[in-house]
């Protein structure tokens, strides 16, 4: 079975001396395809699918013509392969016109279009943005240069279970509001198709941040009165570095461009679009449409099995985020008593993370966890499993299992568990300096 | 155009499940094999002829797909052990096979195929 290789691992690990030579067996190990960690943080990234690499690896070596080229056969059949991925694939699933897609160098890069454009555009007479807490830092980090820039920006608080009002701070003067559809650390989905219709029937601009949600959950633009939306590539089993800005054509959204130059993508970002990486997002687009519903079946499957089983076999568990209007994949645990770090390196074996990527560097406890008004100290030990479309039973069990015997073991070793046991109330207890 | 039999049918079957137990990432190669067997299982019941070619050729195009992946990911420091190992076991397989067809001797195939067994075992070596 492969969780034994990763067992071998550990004891080879264990027996070596710390010396200069060990950060290179390390890495020497890790390369070996048998002694990796179970991957379960698919919202941190993706593995790209077989079949994504398969159509994209004839652009890679034989078709590398550029798209943009109208003179020769080369720029003709590159051209061809990036206007069948904005048409057949992304705009398909989203159900857009093919003109409303923007290649975008990531969803990080359409979230800064879509709200310092919008911002910035009809700045002369609009002044107000809305965004709730639990946007994702490029979100929030775009605001923040806006509000540099003379802009009053509001930042919604959320509910304990995620889920945000609304209607109460749009103002006269509000030109966009931004709310992403599925959360990457506590997995909820917020009501999108009501938000939409508030923020159409007040003539605001509503756009949202679909990394997450796109391929995973059925999205229609037009249902649900979204005006932009962020696609990433990386998130729904294609190749990194690419994604992709819907942008309504009826009624007409207008930006100001971050990028400037040939003209490109209706002169909304200019710059060679990347054919390999542009059919390569296409062919994740129509796969996640096709596999939809197979895939979101077995997720939940998985997911359910996974938190069935440690809630059942250890108490103090608690799931972060709306246990109904939530993403199944994305299971955000907080074990009470048990300090997330040393949680995560005792799962060694299985790759995990505990808030999303770009915060993992620091070390403050995660912000969102902190905007649903979680506890200082059950934020600080949360953990976050990621599962999807590659995620085997196995590598289930194996998680659940050496998450129960992780946490029972480092419980032993609190003092604060002990006082639990003992009947202490923790928050009675007035700690003294020494 | 003549619809597929239930024959090729299971021979696609069986071939891309034989082509996906050959992906050396275990996440691959879990995914591949569930995936076709579930999607054969499901689309079990078409009896449309024009529906069942659809799905073949369907069929045909991810087993292409799989075959080259299959090649595109495999890690070069395990191709070289796969290589010998499967280079010595088709071999013996074909050997053995042709030696049964040819002889009516049962007995007598028998000890060939021991022999060319030896044999390649020996020149693999």
């Amino acid at each position: 079975k492969e969780a034994s290789f990763t067992n071998c691992r550990h004891e080879i690990l264990n027996q070596l001396k710390p010396c200069d030579n060990f950060s290179l067996i390390k890495k020497r190990e890790l390369e070996k395809d048998e002694l990796r960690p179970l991957y379960m943080d698919f919202q941190a990234t993706t593995p790209m699918d077989p079949r994504v690499l398969d159509a994209m690896l004839p652009y890679q070596v034989n078709y590398y013509g550029n798209p943009h080229s109208r003179t020769h056969a080369y720029g003709w059949e590159s051209e061809s392969a990036m206007e069948t991925a904005r048409k057949q694939q992304v705009a398909d699933l989203i159900g857009a016109d093919p003109r409303e897609i923007i290649f975008t160098s990531g969803a990080t890069e359409s979230n800064n279009m879509a709200i310092k454009g919008v911002a910035r555009f009809y700045q002369a007479k609009k002044r107000h943005v809305i965004t709730t807490q639990t946007e994702h830092k490029c979100v929030l980090d775009s605001c923040r240069i806006l509000e540099s820039e003379g802009f009053s920006v509001t930042y919604l608080p959320v509910r304990t279970d995620g889920l945000l009002d609304l209607e109460a701070s749009i103002r006269p003067d509000t030109s966009l509001v931004s709310v992403m559809t599925v959360n990457n650390e506590i997995g909820v989905k917020q009501p999108i198709k009501e938000i939409g219709k508030i923020c159409r029937s007040k003539g605001v601009f509503f756009h949202t941040d679909a990394a997450q949600a796109i391929g995973k959950i059925p999205l229609n633009v037009s249902d649900w009165k979204i005006d932009l939306m962020s696609i990433s590539g990386h998130k729904i089993y294609g190749p990194k570095g690419v994604g992709a800005l819907y942008v309504r054509r009826r009624p007409r959204v207008r930006l100001e461009p971050l990028q400037n130059g040939g003209g490109q993508e209706r002169g909304l970002r200019s710059g060679t679009v990347p054919t390999p990486l542009a059919v390569g997002l296409g062919a994740a687009c129509s796969i996640a449409q096709q596999e939809m519903e197979y895939d979101h079946h077995r997720v939940s499957m998985l997911a359910n099995r996974l938190v069935q089983k440690i809630m059942s076999e250890i108490p103090d568990v608690i799931m972060n985020g709306h246990p109904e209007q939530r993403y199944p994949g994305c299971v955000n645990l907080s074990f009470a008593y048990v300090e997330g770090e040393s949680l995560l390196m005792a799962l060694k074996d299985v790759a995990l993370s505990s808030g999303s990527a770009c915060t993992s560097a620091s070390l403050e406890p995660s912000y969102v966890l902190r905007a649903i008004g979680a506890d200082e100290d059950l934020a600080h030990s949360s953990i976050r499993f990621g599962i999807g479309r590659f995620t085997t039973e196995d590598e289930v069990d194996y998680t659940a299992e050496k998450c129960i015997q992780q946490v029972r073991r480092l419980r032993e070793m609190s003092p604060l568990w002990e006082m639990v046991q003992e009947g202490i109330d923790l928050k009675s207890i007035k700690w003294t300096q020494h | 155009m003549a619809s597929s039999s239930r024959a090729q049918v299971i021979s696609l079957y069986r071939t891309m499940l034989k082509e996906s137990q050959k992906f050396s990432s275990y996440n691959y190669r879990t995914y591949a094999l569930r995936r076709v067997r579930d999607a054969f299982r499901a689309n079990g019941k078409v009896e449309d002829p024009v529906t069942v070619e659809r799905l073949m050729e369907e069929g045909r195009r991810t087993l292409g797909v799989i075959q080259r992946q299959v090649r595109h990911t495999t890690d070069t420091q395990h191709t070289e052990t796969r290589q010998r190992q499967t280079h010595t076991l088709s071999f013996c397989v074909v050997l053995g096979f042709c030696f049964c067809q040819t002889n009516k001797n049962v007995l007598k195939s028998l000890s060939f195929c021991n022999f060319s067994g030896f044999c390649v075992i020996f020149v693999s070596f």
